[in-house]
C-alpha cells in the first residue's frame, strides 16, 4: 500500500505488484486467457480479454525474471540495476509479443478509441476526417504497411497516440497548431511506427514483467503489513511536491523502516525508472521510423524536427522521469539521422494544410498532455509533456 | 571517464590532496599579510582558494558519513552536491575578486603558443566592439578578448575579465552577430559568476572527500593493482562505461574498494551536475545580457539549435546540457523575462567571416586542462554542418 503513496510514477508497477502478490498467474487467469484466446477470430475482445492473453503470455516467462531478480539485488550501482532489469524486462517483451496474435493489436485500439470517443467528440467537419486519412495512406504506401485508420477527437491538448494496431487517434489541437502538412504528417508517422512496433503491447509485457519482478523481491524481501503503514504515515508528513521525489522520500524513509521495505523500495523506484527508460527507446523508436516514412512519402523530413523544436520551450526536469525523451534531444537525434541517412523530401503542404485549418474550431485548452493516466495510451502517445496552450480557440 | 589508469589516478589525486592541504594555510596568510592580492600569480591565488577551501573540509568530512549512509546512488549525489555547492558558497566571500584575474594571462599565452592569435586589427576591433558593449549592458568592468586559429567551434573564459574565442566560432559557428555576442556573454557570465572559482573549490573538496572515504573504507594495498587487471580483461568499450565496470568488480575485490569506486563515480557525476548548474547560469543570465545589449535574443536559442544535431549520449557525463535542452530553456528564459532585441548584425558579420582564414582539420581542440571543462561554451565537438 505504502509503495502506492510515495509516487505518481511507480504507482502503475507497485500497484501492479501488490495485485500480482495476491496470487500470481493462478489457474483461473490462465483459463481466462484461454477462454479469452478462444474468442480469436471469432468474436470482439474486451480489456479483460486482452488483459487476460497478455498477462498469460507475459507470465510464461517469469522464471527469466525470477533467475534474475538476485543480481539486480546485488548489484552495485542504481545504474547496474536499472541495466539488468533493462535486459530482463526487454527479453520477457522480445518472447512474449510475437507470441500474442496480432488481431490483439487491433481489439486494444477498438477498445481504448471507443472510450476516448464516449468522452470525446469526433471532429464535425468531414473534410478534416478525409484530409487526415489521406496523410494516413500516404505515409502507409510508402512505408509499405496495411492502411491505418485516423480518428480526430476534440481532446484539448496537442497530441496523438497510438493504442496498438492499425489505427490512431489526432487530437483537433494538434492539426490546428501544426503549421503544415509535413509537421502533422511527421507526428502521424510517428503514431504509425508505435502501432507497427507493437510498442502498446509491449508496455503491457513489460508491465507485467515489473510486477512479477516486484513480486520476486517481495517475497524474498517481506515486509510486514504494519510497516506498510508506517512507512504510508512518514510519506504523508511530507509537502506534497517532495512526495513525489522519490529519491528523497526514500531517504526520508531510511531508518524509518527496516532493511527488507527499502530493499522493496529501492527496488520499486529502479524498476519504474528502467520502464521508463524503456518507454523512453520506444519513443526514440517510432521517431526514428516515423522521419524515414516521412521521407519516403516524399514530405520534408524536417517538418518532425520543426514541430519538436517549435515546441522545445522549457528547461528541462529530471529526465528519468519522462515517458519520452526531452523535446530537444529528440530535434537534436533526429538532425542527425537526416543527415546520416540522406533523407529528403519537398512537400511541406502548406497551402493544403491551412484550408482545413480554416476549417477547425479547436477546444478551448486545457491542462496536461493526455486526458486520461491510461497507461496504453501514455506509452503510444506523441508526447508526454503538456505543450503551451494555443492562443484562442477558434479563428 | 573513469577506465582502468584513472581509477588508481583518482585514488593518487585523493592521497595527494589529503597531504598537500596541510601546507596551505601558511602560503594564504602571508599573501593576505603582504597585501599582494591585485597582483597575485596563479600559484598564489590557488593557495588562497585552497586555504578558504581547507576550512571547509571539516564539514566535507562529516556529510560524507550521510553520503555514504544514501539510499540511492542519485540521493549520494545530491548530499554531494549540497555539500560542495556550501564549501563554494563558504569560499566565494573570503577570495578576493581580484585573485580571478590571476590565471588568465598565463592560460591564454598558453593556449595561443598552440594555437596562434588571429592578428587581424579589425577581427579584434569587431570582437572587442561586442564585448564592450555587453560588459556596458551588464555594468561590468571591460572584457579582454583574445581569438585563436583553432579549427572546432568553441570558446572559453578562465576566470576573471577575459575569454578566447576560437576564430571557427567567428566564421562557421555563429551566423551573424547576435550569435556570436550571444557566445560571448555567455563566457562573461562564466567570469562575473565566477565560475573558474567554483571548479577548484569543487576539485579540492572532492579530494578531501576521496580521502574521507578512503579513511573510512581502506583499500587493501594489493587490490590497486588486481583492480586494474580486473579492468583491463574487459572489451576496450566497456572499460570505457563506468557503472559496468562496476558491475563487473563487484564480488571481484573487497566491500571496501567497492564502497570507494561507487563514491568515485557518484563523485563525478555529482560534480557535472555542477557544472552543468553553471553552465545554465551562464545561458540564463547571458541572454539577459544579450537582450540588454539590444541584441535579438532568440540567436541564442538559434545557434544552439543549429548545431543540436546528434543523438545525445548518458547526460549524467556531460558537463554541459545537451544542446537541445540548452535551447528550450533559453526560450522559455526569454518568455518569462519578456525580452526583446532587434539587432543581428548581419552585415557586419559577413564583413568579418570574410577576412578570417579556415582553418579546417579535425583535431579536437580541448580547451586548457586548468578550467577543467567549466568555463567554455559547450562541452562535445560540434558536429560539421551538411
Amino acid at each position: 500500500m505504502f509503495r502506492r503513496s510515495i509516487s505518481l510514477v511507480s504507482a502503475t508497477f507497485l500497484l501492479g505488484a501488490v495485485l500480482a502478490g495476491c496470487g500470481g498467474p493462478s489457474l483461473p487467469a490462465a483459463a481466462s486467457a484461454r477462454a479469452a484466446a478462444a474468442k480469436l477470430g471469432a468474436q470482439s475482445l474486451t480489456m479483460r480479454d486482452i488483459d487476460a492473453i497478455v498477462r498469460a503470455a507475459a507470465s510464461d516467462h517469469n522464471p527469466l525474471v525470477n533467475a534474475g531478480v538476485p543480481a539486480v539485488l546485488k548489484a552495485p550501482s542504481d545504474m547496474a540495476a536499472q541495466r539488468a532489469l533493462n535486459v530482463l524486462y526487454g527479453g520477457v517483451m522480445d518472447k512474449a509479443v510475437p507470441e500474442i496474435d496480432g488481431q490483439v493489436d487491433e481489439e486494444l485500439n477498438v477498445n481504448v478509441i471507443g472510450y476516448y470517443k464516449k468522452q470525446y467528440p469526433e471532429v464535425s467537419k468531414p473534410e478534416v476526417a478525409t484530409y487526415v486519412q489521406g496523410i494516413a495512406d500516404r505515409l502507409a504506401k510508402a512505408a509499405k504497411v496495411k492502411p491505418f485508420k485516423v480518428t480526430v477527437l476534440d481532446v484539448p491538448m496537442v497530441n496523438a497516440f497510438n493504442a496498438g494496431g492499425h489505427a490512431m487517434v489526432l487530437f483537433t489541437p494538434l492539426v490546428s497548431e501544426s503549421r503544415d502538412e509535413a509537421e502533422l504528417a511527421g507526428v502521424m508517422a510517428h503514431e504509425m511506427a508505435h502501432g507497427i512496433a507493437r510498442h502498446a503491447l509491449k508496455g503491457m509485457v513489460m508491465d507485467y514483467a515489473a510486477q512479477a519482478a516486484a513480486t520476486q523481491v517481495a517475497h524474498t524481501h517481506d515486509v510486514p503489513a504494519e510497516e506498510d503503514a508506517l512507512a504510508t504515515a512518514y510519506v504523508l508528513t511530507l509537502p506534497v511536491w517532495q512526495q513525489h521525489d522519490q529519491d528523497f522520500v526514500l531517504s526520508h524513509l531510511q531508518g524509518k523502516v527496516g532493511e527488507a521495505a527499502m530493499i522493496n523500495l529501492q527496488f520499486g523506484l529502479n524498476s519504474s525508472f528502467t520502464g521508463l527508460a524503456m518507454g523512453r527507446a520506444m519513443e526514440a523508436e517510432s521517431d526514428k521510423l516515423g522521419v524515414r516514412w516521412l521521407a519516403a512519402a516524399g514530405y520534408d523530413p524536417h517538418g518532425l524536427v520543426r514541430t519538436f523544436e517549435r515546441w522545445n520551450s522549457h528547461a528541462d526536469g529530471d529526465t528519468r522521469y519522462y515517458s519520452h525523451p526531452a523535446l530537444g534531444t529528440r530535434a537534436g537525434t533526429l538532425k542527425a539521422q537526416i543527415i546520416a541517412e540522406g533523407l529528403k523530401g519537398e512537400d511541406r503542404g502548406a497551402d493544403r494544410h491551412q484550408q482545413i485549418v480554416n476549417l477547425i474550431n479547436p477546444p478551448a485548452p486545457a491542462k496536461g498532455a493526455m486526458p486520461f493516466a491510461d497507461r496504453i495510451a501514455g506509452a503510444g502517445c506523441f508526447q508526454g509533456k503538456p505543450l503551451a496552450p494555443w492562443r484562442k480557440a477558434g479563428r | 571517464m573513469m577506465s582502468l589508469r584513472p581509477i588508481s589516478a583518482v585514488l593518487l589525486t585523493a592521497l595527494l590532496a589529503g597531504c598537500s592541504s596541510q601546507a596551505m594555510p601558511t602560503a594564504a596568510s602571508r599573501l593576505a599579510a603582504s597585501g599582494l592580492a591585485a597582483k597575485a600569480s596563479p600559484k598564489e591565488a590557488n593557495a588562497v582558494i585552497a586555504a578558504a577551501t581547507n576550512q571547509t573540509f571539516a564539514r566535507t568530512s562529516l556529510g560524507i558519513t550521510a553520503v555514504l549512509r544514501a539510499p540511492t546512488d542519485v540521493v549520494a549525489q545530491r548530499g554531494l552536491e549540497s555539500l560542495y555547492a556550501q564549501a563554494i558558497d563558504k569560499v566565494l566571500p573570503a577570495v578576493d575578486k581580484s585573485l580571478d584575474e590571476a590565471w588568465h594571462p598565463t592560460i591564454m599565452a598558453e593556449f595561443q603558443k598552440q594555437y596562434p592569435p588571429v592578428s587581424d586589427p579589425e577581427v579584434q576591433a569587431y570582437v572587442d566592439g561586442i564585448a564592450a558593449r555587453l560588459a556596458k549592458a551588464a555594468g561590468s568592468a571591460p572584457f579582454k578578448v583574445y581569438v585563436s586559429q583553432a579549427s572546432v567551434v568553441n570558446a572559453f573564459n578562465a576566470g576573471g575579465h577575459a575569454m578566447m574565442i576560437y576564430s571557427e566560432t567567428i566564421r562557421t559557428g555563429a551566423a551573424d552577430e547576435a550569435e556570436l555576442a550571444s557566445v560571448m556573454a555567455h563566457e562573461m557570465v562564466h567570469g562575473l559568476r565566477r565560475h573558474a572559482v567554483h571548479g577548484r573549490v569543487m576539485g579540492l573538496s572532492e579530494g578531501a572527500a576521496r580521502h574521507r572515504v578512503a579513511q573510512i573504507h581502506a583499500i587493501p594495498e594489493e587490490e590497486a593493482t588486481l583492480v586494474d587487471s580486473y579492468v583491463a580483461s574487459l572489451p576496450a568499450p566497456m572499460q570505457q562505461d563506468d557503472d559496468a565496470v562496476l558491475g563487473h568488480l563487484a564480488g571481484k575485490v573487497s566491500p571496501d574498494t567497492l564502497v570507494n569506486v561507487r563514491f568515485w563515480l557518484n563523485d563525478m557525476f555529482a560534480v557535472n551536475t555542477l557544472r552543468r548548474a553553471n553552465e545554465s547560469e551562464a545561458d540564463r543570465l547571458g541572454v539577459r545580457i544579450l537582450a540588454a545589449a539590444g541584441y535579438e535574443p532568440q540567436a541564442a536559442v538559434r545557434i544552439f539549435e543549429r548545431w543540436n544535431q546528434r543523438k545525445p549520449g548518458d547526460e549524467r557525463y556531460y558537463s554541459h546540457p545537451a544542446l537541445g535542452s540548452r535551447a528550450g530553456a533559453i526560450k522559455q528564459q526569454i518568455a518569462a523575462d519578456g525580452l526583446k532585441g532587434e539587432d543581428r548584425g548581419e552585415e557586419r558579420h559577413k564583413a568579418i567571416v570574410a577576412r578570417l582564414t579556415p582553418v579546417t582539420g579535425t583535431e579536437v581542440v580541448t580547451p586548457p586542462a586548468e578550467i577543467a571543462g567549466a568555463g567554455c561554451l559547450q562541452g562535445s565537438p560540434w558536429q560539421r554542418l551538411k
